[in-house]
């Protein structure tokens, strides 16, 4: 009985101490965005806030454009285009992050120069 | 008067009509820096989103998250959920230095006498081996209060070594090994610890050993962070 309730307190403290709660998903684009070249890959860029027991914000993740900058700098991309952006909730038993996350299309800088070369 | 009231009204109607013209005009003073037709949310070294100093990744933040501990001497065996602590680590990273604070506790879910608190603080230096992770070496101390053995202890850490083991995103896990000294320590003599046990002879024992015969301890760390900037 005693290992049942230990049990019991371990799951219950797992499934509301240690979860992932989606929020909000949506596309950042529009009908003009030409398609991704053959040598394009996805790139993704994260940034957490942080808040206690989910209910009390301290700092909020970074805006979408920073993500994007920050994204097409470390992937050093020609162009950064279809960015998804995702904002969920991590919780970690007392601390919880919310957490904003784009996921984009990255034209290598290399594909680029070459299609500027066919096209010449 | 007819007449006046006439120029009154048509100045009126003049005032409405130029108002309604200045709304219908489109508002200058925004001038988007993409053409309409391209997607406003496309970003290039020609044109970007952002000008530089707003998407620079900042070099001081925070890194908190959820650190677990493993102490004791039992590494194998029964009972292995007993010999570890939980708790919440949190480092303000300075460049390639790491002031941080830590803590943790090993909760008692039958009776809150048996439980186990820890608060402590340190300093660490970073330095980056390129192509393999991140290193770091730290110092640090903590008090801790050890409801079931009915004593306080007051450690030091000379050595702290720490890796981290995976990264990806704002994630991090690390891991640190190290060893520390018990510097101080004192009976817990009170009533709501331990009513029948105001110093008790087992725990005054239990306590010099820790003091004086078992004063180093070893530990192993992993904390699962993540970066906030």
């Amino acid at each position: 009985m005693r290992t049942i309730r230990k049990l019991a307190a371990a799951c219950t403290a797992l499934f509301l101490g240690a979860c992932t709660i989606p929020a909000s998903k949506q596309a950042l684009w529009t009908s003009g965005t030409a398609p991704p070249s053959d040598a394009a890959t996805f790139v993704e860029e994260e940034d957490s806030g942080l808040s206690l027991f989910g209910l009390i914000q301290f700092t909020e993740p970074d805006h979408f454009a920073v993500l994007m900058e920050r994204a097409r700098k470390r992937n050093r991309c020609a162009k950064l285009h279809h960015a998804q952006l995702d904002y969920f909730m991590d919780h970690w038993v007392i601390v919880a992050f919310p957490i904003a996350r784009i996921t984009a299309v990255c034209e290598p800088q290399t594909a680029a120069r070459s299609q500027v070369a066919k096209s010449r | 008067m007819t007449v006046r009231r006439g120029l009154c009204l048509g100045a009126a109607a003049s005032v409405f009509a130029a108002a309604g013209w200045a709304r219908a005009q489109p508002d200058d003073s925004f001038v988007p820096r993409a053409p309409p037709q391209a997607d406003a949310c496309e970003t290039s070294p020609e044109r970007p989103l952002l000008p530089e100093h707003l998407a620079r990744l900042p070099k001081n933040y925070f890194v908190v998250g959820a650190a677990l501990e493993r102490f004791g001497e039992n590494f194998a065996g029964k009972s292995q959920a007993d010999n570890l602590l939980y708790g919440v680590a949190a480092m303000w990273r300075i460049k390639s230095f790491g002031p941080h604070i830590l803590i943790m506790t090993k909760p008692s879910t039958d009776n809150y006498q048996n439980s186990r608190f820890l608060a402590g603080a340190g300093l660490r230096g970073m330095f980056n081996v390129p192509g393999l992770t991140e290193f770091s070496y730290g110092v640090g101390t903590h008090i801790e209060a050890r409801l079931e053995d009915h004593y306080w202890l007051a450690f030091a850490t000379p050595a702290e070594l720490g890796a981290t083991i995976w990264r990806r995103g704002s994630w991090n896990i690390d891991l640190f090994l190290g060893v520390r000294r018990a510097m101080a320590g004192q009976l817990i003599n009170h009533f709501l610890i331990d009513p029948n046990g105001i110093d008790n002879e087992n725990a005054q024992d239990e306590l010099y050993r820790a003091r004086h015969e078992d004063a180093w301890k070893g530990f192993i760390r992993l904390v699962f962070s993540r970066r906030i900037d």
